[in-house]
Parts: C-alpha cells; sequence; structure tokens
C-alpha cells in the first residue's frame, strides 16, 4: 500500500511541484496520474521510489517511511519498485538479455535463477527474439518492452512508469499500455503518469490529476478530462 | 558477494581495457613509487644490520709494536686491567689474527705472495660504555708499548645519523609519492566511472547498494596495484641481480644483506602497498558518484 499524506515538494529554486497532495493507493490498483506537463505528475513518482525528498509531509511505502530512509536503505524500497522510463534508459553496449539481467545481478540473484527469470519475461514482453540483440537494433516500441522487462524481472509489489509511450507512435503506444495492464492483472500494483488522452479514456482506470501540484480529482473508472458518471 | 566475485573482477578489467593509456600512466607511477619505497625498505634493512654487527662490537684494538714480544704484551696487559672503564681485556696473537684474515679475504686480495706475517700482537679491549672509547683510547695511546687503538666508535655515529636521515628522508619521499599515485589512481579510475554514470544510476534504480556498485572499482585499483608491485618487485629483483657483486665489492669490510631470505617481506609489504593503494583509490573514485 503507497500513501502519501501532506506531501509538498519545493525545489531550491522556490518552484513549487505539489502542494499538499494526500493519497492512497492499494495493492494491485491500476492508476493513472494525468495532467499538464510541469503539473507534477513526474515529481509524485520521483518521491515514491526517492529519486527526490518531499520538503513536507510523508510517503509510506508497505513498510517503508519513504522519506526517512537513509541512503543505505533506499536500495531495499527500490527492489520493491519497478520502474519504466520514457527514454528506456537501457545499457547501450549490453545485449537485451544482459540489460535485464543485470538488474537481477546487483541484487545477488544465483545464475541459474537469472536465466530461467529472464527467459520468463522475455517470453511475458513477447521479445525471446532478440535476446542477443543490442539495445540499438530495435525499434523504439521493443526498447520500451524490455525496459519493462527490466523493471519487472525483480517481481517488484509495484510497477512505476513515467510517460512510457512519451516517445511512441500511437499505435505502439496501445501495445505498452496492454502490456503494462496485463502486468497489472498479475498483481502488480501500477502507476503510469501520462499524457495519452486516449488511452486514459478506453481503459477506464482511477485517475488522479494534478495541476499546478496540488490534486485536482482522484476518480475511479476515470477519464482524462472530468467525466460525470451515470447515475 | 562470493556469488559475484567473476562479475566484479571482469567488470574491473573491462574498466583497464576501456581507457588503457591512462591505466598505463597509473601504472607506471606506482610501479616507480613502489620501486622506491623498496629501496627505501631494502637501505634500512641494510643500514640496521651494519649497525648491529658494529655496536656489537663495543671494543677496541689495541695494537702493539711489532717489536713487542708476546710476554710483553702480557705485561701491558696487566697495567691495563688496573683501569676501571675497562671490562675485559684479552690477548690475540699475531699468528692467530693472520690465520683469520687470510680465511676472510681469500677471496678479495691475492696472499699468495705474502708469507711473512705483517700483523703485530693485538690486545682486545671491552668497555661497559662507549662513550669513554674516545677519552681510553688517548690514555691507552700513550703507553709507549702501543703503536696503535683502533675503535668503530665514530663509524658507528656516522652510520647511525646515516639511517635516520634515510629513514627521515626516505619514508617522508615514499609518502609523499604514495599520496600522488594515490590521487593518480583515482583519478584514473575516475574515468571509467565517468564512462559508466549510465550504468551506476541504472544500478541504483535497480536496487544495487552502493557497497555492491563500488566492488568492481575497488577491483580495478586493486588490480592495476597488484600487477605495479609485480612489476616493482621484478625490477628491484633485476637490480639486485646485476649490482649485488659490485655493491659487495666495494663494502667489503660491511656486511651487506641482499640474500633472497630478507627479501620475501619486502615483497610483502610492497604487494600489500600497492594493493591498498589501489584499493584506496577505487574507492574514493567512485564515493562522489554515490551520492
Amino acid at each position: 500500500m503507497i500513501r502519501l499524506q501532506h506531501v509538498t515538494k519545493i525545489f531550491p529554486n522556490g518552484v513549487k511541484a505539489l502542494d499538499d497532495v494526500t493519497l492512497q493507493i492499494d495493492e494491485q490498483e491500476f492508476v493513472f496520474v494525468v495532467g499538464s506537463s510541469g503539473a507534477g505528475k513526474s515529481t509524485l513518482l520521483k518521491l515514491l521510489y526517492r529519486a527526490d525528498q518531499a520538503t513536507g509531509g510523508e510517503v509510506h511505502i508497505h513498510r517503508f517511511n519513504v522519506g526517512k530512509l537513509n541512503s543505505g536503505q533506499i536500495p531495499y524500497l527500490r527492489r520493491n519498485i519497478g520502474i519504466v522510463f520514457q527514454d528506456y534508459k537501457l545499457l547501450p553496449r549490453r545485449t537485451v538479455y544482459e540489460n535485464i539481467a543485470f538488474a537481477l545481478r546487483v541484487v545477488g540473484s544465483p545464475r541459474h535463477f537469472i536465466r530461467r527469470r529472464v527467459t520468463q519475461v522475455l517470453e511475458l514482453v513477447n521479445l525471446v527474439s532478440k535476446a542477443k540483440h543490442l539495445p540499438a537494433e530495435l525499434s523504439g516500441g521493443e526498447q520500451q518492452r524490455i525496459c519493462i522487462a527490466r523493471a519487472i524481472v525483480n517481481n517488484p509489489p509495484i510497477l512505476l512508469a513515467d510517460e512510457p509511450t512519451g516517445n511512441l507512435d500511437p499505435e505502439t503506444s496501445w501495445e505498452i499500455f496492454q502490456l503494462l495492464h496485463k502486468i497489472n492483472q498479475r498483481r502488480t500494483t501500477v502507476i503510469v503518469a501520462t499524457h495519452h488522452k486516449e488511452v486514459v479514456d478506453e481503459f477506464r482506470k482511477r485517475v488522479v490529476a494534478l495541476e499546478s501540484g496540488k490534486v485536482v480529482r482522484d476518480q475511479q473508472l476515470g477519464a482524462y478530462h472530468y467525466v460525470q458518471l451515470p447515475k | 558477494m562470493v556469488v559475484n566475485l567473476d562479475f566484479f573482477i571482469k567488470e574491473a578489467w573491462l574498466g583497464i581495457r576501456r581507457n588503457g593509456v591512462m591505466a598505463f600512466i597509473a601504472f607506471l607511477t606506482m610501479t616507480i613509487c613502489l620501486c622506491v619505497v623498496g629501496l627505501v625498505l631494502i637501505g634500512l634493512i641494510n643500514t640496521n644490520r651494519i649497525l648491529k654487527t658494529i655496536t656489537g662490537r663495543l671494543e677496541m684494538m689495541v695494537y702493539v709494536k711489532m717489536e713487542i714480544t708476546e710476554s710483553q704484551t702480557q705485561e701491558l696487559i696487566q697495567d691495563l686491567s688496573r683501569l676501571p672503564q675497562i671490562k675485559q681485556l684479552s690477548f690475540k696473537h699475531r699468528n692467530e689474527a693472520w690465520q683469520t684474515f687470510k680465511r676472510d679475504f681469500v677471496l678479495a686480495m691475492p696472499f699468495a705472495g705474502i708469507e711473512d706475517n705483517p700483523l703485530p700482537h693485538a690486545v682486545r679491549v671491552g668497555v661497559y660504555d662507549i662513550q669513554v672509547i674516545p677519552s681510553l683510547a688517548e690514555i691507552i695511546q700513550a703507553y709507549p708499548e702501543v703503536d696503535r687503538v683502533v675503535y668503530g666508535g665514530d663509524l658507528v655515529d656516522r652510520i647511525r645519523k646515516f639511517s635516520e636521515m634515510l629513514r627521515f628522508v626516505g619514508l617522508s619521499f615514499s609518502g609523499f609519492l604514495g599520496v600522488a599515485t594515490l590521487f593518480i589512481v583515482m583519478n584514473t579510475i575516475r574515468l571509467t566511472v565517468l564512462a559508466r554514470k549510465d550504468e551506476i544510476e541504472i544500478m541504483q534504480l535497480v536496487g544495487a547498494t552502493s557497497s555492491f556498485i563500488r566492488w568492481p572499482f575497488i577491483f580495478e585499483g586493486v588490480l592495476m596495484g597488484f600487477m605495479a608491485s609485480l612489476m616493482a618487485i621484478a625490477v628491484l629483483w633485476g637490480a639486485y641481480r646485476l649490482f649485488l657483486g659490485k655493491i659487495q665489492a666495494s663494502f667489503i669490510f660491511v656486511p651487506v644483506f641482499l640474500e633472497l631470505g630478507y627479501f620475501h617481506w619486502i615483497w610483502a609489504v610492497l604487494i600489500l602497498a600497492g594493493v591498498g593503494v589501489g584499493m584506496l583509490g577505487g574507492y574514493f573514485s567512485v564515493t562522489r558518484s554515490l551520492n
């Protein structure tokens, strides 16, 4: 379970990125975080995996009081969170297989487990045939699927995706969202920050809308823009 | 840790290969530094040995004139025994001294042609305190039978001063070089760190601990340090093989200890120093990127 209580983030230059955000996300939920650029979507996600720290309020993820973690505890928080980036952040000089195996290796998994598990997630994202390729030899959509595979290879209970389709064409974006949905159905909490109106409207999941750092709407079965639920 | 050992070492070797020129420069500086440390250690061992040998002989030799006979020398011993500074007196027959001399220096000089013993009788004088030697030497010199009084006090003093100087200059120079080397190693590995900034970031994002991220860089330093210490040992060993003969020839009266046995712990110290400096360099180079 993820809980934010009166969370505020003011950057050193005075910009208020988040303003008194209180939010609870339960296990296995699928949440879209929407809003225009600069509304605070990325900042919200960064506070969750402690790439940034709130200047006020508290962030709790399971047993972690995220803001209070010292640098030695952060890795253990992050092993509970898979992260998908807009720019994929794949290592260009390593093969697809090695990129995914990397995430298991750094947490000290034994080699035979790594081999089995990497093959599993490659099957899930449907890219077993590209295992020996370098990221540059793949299309954008394929690279994003590898990034997702790497994010879930540790079996984290939470998956965060920050504009995962920002660099992709509509059709490919659909595939990515389908994949995220599939992962959610395998009992992973998924939080997606996105601009992708059509997808949000189609999926009808919980929508949290941010505007100038404030939550202006938090709606189950929501759409990108406010919709009146039928009575 | 054990599971990942091969991963760390592979990554470390990759790091060295990726910035070969800098790694080679760091390796050379380290080798030179370790050679200097090795030389200082060898010098210190030898001066200490020499000092020990000489101070072990806190005594002087009184050589009587050639015409003085054995019984006259015995009388001189009786006279000298009344002096309170003297701890011990012993007679050394000229024939015995000649035998010893010929045996010790048979390699250094050709004695075949010399049949007559050129040495006088002598009295070995042991004292309680090294301080009294110069004044006692003057008193003994005044006896008419005495030709010459020889003692090593002055030499002892000079070697001690040399040893102290060597320790001070040598060790501070080694320390200075050590710090300089540390910085060069740090900067070299820093290049690898920068080349892998993205990897480090991703490692952190997927939950790698700081120590896990550090290990490949520490291994890189250790690998460089280890290779440099082996190189330094090879250089010192080669120099030893080359110059040993000449050194011993010019220090013929002084024991120079340049045998392999004494080198074992110098080699150990050099390997430890190289590996240690490399380790520190690796550790510090990556620390800045982790925060």
